[in-house]
């Protein structure tokens, strides 16, 4: 059952997603009908699904909140704001749950129980009133007074009220036990009805059970001479007197699949005073067919077209049949969900395979003589190999349009919280990226757009008086670029000031008084630990965590992180990131006989020193004088204690290498060039090795070290 | 013991009416695809275990649901074995077409457990 459970969580939290920003839309447009439908299937499916999965809270939570948007959708009810920011916390409830449930966990009973109430309240009050109404006396029907409270009595519910409705009845039922109601049942069904599988004495016996049966009259008129009688067809029809204390809805669900295409009428012929349900189209149904005299052809009330109500029991939320298609930033596609370990090692044996298929392509070349018909499919392989492992790789990667739409919620929150107005601009949310990164990324996204309204946008007079909107403007952009991926946070406050960022890190101790900086490497020093222009904590986050947690989480996903700024016109924050984490664009390396590939995202550049830019530095190992910077310089063979051709920095190569701010000239022997390599993680049989992100096989079967820059440059720095 | 055919594309789909319907004290049977169904069918008969409902999804890859049923309706041993459509909110018209194709009802999809469990009791 945990598959369907994780199929469940999956499925949700997509759902919650779109939901949540689909609501943010509605709250600025009420009217918006495909948008509603929308929003009412999400609330609807998430009820349906939860309860599948039996997390009965989550389900219980869903059903108000699909409650409320059935006003909102079938009565073109404008949800007051009140009632807006419960169906949010409502929201914000349901996603708690979900994530809860995910760890076997379940959130208060009371608190779920709270919020439950308050959405009921509404329901009773009107959704269109600003203040909830505190359920009075009509509480004492529990689960189906929010339902039967909330529909006024003229108004029919829709089909789509469906289980809503069907427990609503189930508690007045319980509740009317003696307001007994007396049916006459006329059953004539097709004679070739055993057909379908249908069994009409079943249907009798299912009738049975729902009341009590006063009185049946078979009718057998019809009845052939014997030797015409054939077993597979049925003859007789039934006209039944039954009793139940249930509406007449739920005696018509008995038959529900056969009322289209058989003589199926039920009558209420009379029913004690305590009337407790409310009329609906049922009951005009009922009304008409009283008039109809048994034997007749039945005909439905003209309200309740074919496949409508009678369709309640099983039914769940057809979409209205004329209502506009949901609003959706991308048509449905076929999918199916699979198990990303599973995944993981596809990925890993396509590696294997292009490595394996690399070695064979070397030895034959090696071959004299080969067969060039050989060569000729050696080459197709090679062909379709790549585009495996292309197609392969793609199956990893989802739209980050899902993140985006995340934070438009926290936007708004955020910027409501702190009296500013900001609008949120997102673009390129079709832009795909492995999944592993998006996990990841969401993170230092978060920071980024919190410092963004935190710092950047001011408050709208502040704004006016500066000549700008008052609304300011942020802006979530994705996009693909030379095989990268570059996200940008950028918004229209007041923007960075380089000297004061630097004043700051100089009183914070991060950076020595007399350092010259360039205007960028300034603003870098935000990414600093240590560094944390907040001036309060915001809720958001919950803790205080600069943009160096944010910087670190890029650099380990082998992204970087960029920040460009123009005083008073504000910030952008330029993330680059790889396109997968399988494969990493390399230099490759070498010392004495050793191969290591670096990566080439935090490469800067390589130098061939002179003697004389290499100095000395008391306490503080070798420096090199790289026009006029001089950066730490650092054998890669000593830090990782192995022999090495060229000891002399001027004699090797000079890397250099940069995390952040920190750079550092690595020493090496040799450069062999650049190198797409597959990693391989080295956590599952070493511990983790100081300096060494993973490693490589290489062509010709050798392995090679992908080394970790961070560590690399904090090992120097020791 | 009542065996229940239980036809859909979507591993989902059946592991969870497999859940609900073990719950009840069914046995149940999965089908991939409507060709799948038919072979299910001939070797739950081969053990002489009939099924006493059949449960099928109307888009699916191979044979489609109503197809299924059709060639269900065809066969002497199986025609009288009550089929109940699994349709989507926004296949209102397939219930129709299931009817017409000799299914006894349908199930929307999603459903409520209790709902599941109560339309299946309607046939076993």
């Amino acid at each position: 059952m945990d598959d369907l459970l994780q199929v469940f969580l999956e499925e949700s939290q997509e759902i919650i997603e779109q939901l949540e920003g689909d609501l943010l839309v509605l709250e600025k447009d009420q009217s918006n009908q495909g948008l509603i439908a929308g929003i009412f299937r999400a609330a609807h499916t998430i009820k349906g699904s939860a309860g599948l999965t039996g997390l009965d809270d989550i389900s219980g939570l869903a059903h108000r909140l699909e409650d409320i948007l059935d006003q909102v959708r079938s009565k073109n009810r404008q949800m007051s704001h009140h009632c807006f920011e419960s169906v949010l916390l409502a929201v914000d409830m349901l996603k708690n749950m979900i994530g809860l449930a995910g760890e076997g966990q379940r959130l208060d009973s009371h608190e779920v129980e709270t919020l439950k109430q308050r959405l009921t309240s509404f329901l009773t009050g009107g959704i269109e009133n600003e203040e909830a109404v505190t359920p009075g006396d009509s509480s004492s029907h529990e689960d189906g007074s929010s339902h039967e409270g909330g529909s006024s009595p003229e108004e029919s519910p829709g089909p789509e009220d469906g289980s809503g409705h069907e427990e609503a009845d189930f508690a007045l039922a319980g509740a009317s036990k003696d307001a007994s109601r007396i049916y006459r049942i006329f059953l004539k069904f097709k004679p070739d009805i055993f057909e379908s599988g249908t069994d009409p004495i079943r249907l009798i016996g299912e009738l049975a059970a729902k009341g009590e049966i006063l009185k049946v009259e078979t009718a057998i008129d019809e009845l052939p001479p014997l030797p015409e009688f054939n077993p597979y067809r049925l003859y007789v029809s039934w006209d039944i007197l039954f009793s139940s204390s249930l509406p007449y809805t739920d005696i018509e669900d008995i038959f529900i699949f056969v009322l289209d295409d058989n003589e199926i009428i039920i009558q209420e012929a009379a029913k004690q005073p305590c009337e407790l349900s409310t009329e609906d189209s049922a009951g005009q149904a009922r009304e008409q067919a009283v008039e109809l005299p048994p034997g007749q052809k039945r005909e439905r009330a003209p309200e309740m077209p074919p496949g409508q109500s009678s369709d309640k029991p099983v039914v769940q939320s057809p979409e209205p049949v004329a209502g506009p298609p949901a609003v959706r930033k991308a048509e449905p596609v076929s999918t199916i969900r699979v198990d990303t370990r599973r995944l993981e090692n596809v990925l890993n044996f396509i590696a294997e395979l292009v490595i394996t298929e690399s070695r064979v392509k070397e030895l034959v070349g090696k071959q004299s003589g080969i067969d060039q018909e050989v060569f000729n499919y050696l080459q197709e392989m090679d062909k379709i190999i790549r585009r495996l492992q292309e197609e392969v790789m793609k199956t990893s990667m989802v739209p980050i349009g899902g993140t985006f739409t995340r934070f438009q919620r926290m936007v708004r929150d955020l910027a409501a919280d702190q009296g500013k107005e900001v609008e949120l601009a997102i673009s390129g949310q079709e832009t795909e990226l492995d999944k592993r990164v998006i996990e990841q990324i969401t993170d230092p996204l978060k920071h980024m757009i919190r410092n963004s309204i935190d710092h950047g946008i001011e408050r709208p007079d502040e704004r006016e008086a500066k000549g700008k909107p008052r609304t300011g403007r942020l802006s979530l952009a994705a996009r693909h670029q030379e095989g990268s991926i570059l996200i940008e946070v950028a918004d229209d406050g007041a923007g960075l000031n380089p000297e004061a960022i630097f004043r700051k890190a100089v009183e914070k101790g991060l950076v020595e008084e007399n350092t010259r900086l360039s205007n960028e490497d300034m603003l870098r020093l935000i990414m600093e630990p240590g560094f944390s222009t907040a001036a309060k904590i915001t809720d958001i986050s919950g803790r205080g965590v600069g943009m160096d947690v944010a910087a670190t989480n890029i650099q380990q996903l082998r992204g970087s992180l960029d920040v460009e700024s123009v005083p008073g016109q504000g910030t952008k924050f330029l993330i680059k990131l790889p396109l997968t984490l399988a494969i990493i664009d390399g230099m490759m390396v070498t010392v004495g006989e050793e191969r290591f590939i670096l990566p080439l995202t935090s490469i800067v550049e390589f130098i061939k020193a002179r003697p004389e830019d290499i100095k000395t530095v008391e306490g503080a190992g070798k420096v090199v004088n790289m026009r006029n910077e001089y950066l730490p310089l650092a054998g890669l063979h000593k830090l990782l204690g192995l022999p090495a051709d060229k000891t002399d920095p001027a004699e090797g190569i000079l890397v250099i290498i940069r995390d952040n701010r920190k750079k550092i000239a690595l020493l090496v022997d040799d450069i062999l060039g650049q190198e797409q390599v597959v990693t391989k993680s080295l956590k599952d049989n070493y511990e983790q090795v100081e300096g060494v992100a993973g490693a490589t096989i290489l062509g010709d079967g050798r392995v090679a070290i992908i080394l970790d820059v961070p560590t690399l440059i904090k090992m120097v720095g020791k | 013991m009542s065996v229940i055919l239980v036809v859909d594309d979507s591993r989902t789909v059946r592991v969870s009416i497999e859940y609900l319907l073990k719950a009840k004290g069914y046995t149940i049977c999965c089908a991939e695809d409507g060709k799948d169904g038919l072979k299910k069918l001939n070797e739950l008969n081969t053990q002489g275990q009939k099924p006493k409902l059949i449960l099928t999804d109307i888009n699916m890859p191979n044979m489609g649901g109503l197809e299924f049923i059709g060639e269900v309706k065809k066969s002497a041993a199986f025609r009288f074995i009550p089929i109940l459509v699994l349709t989507t909110e926004s296949q209102e018209s397939m219930k129709m077409e299931g009817k017409k194709a000799g299914a006894a009802g349908w199930i929307v999809k999603p459903y409520q457990p209790e709902q599941l469990v109560a339309v299946v009791q309607k046939f076993v």
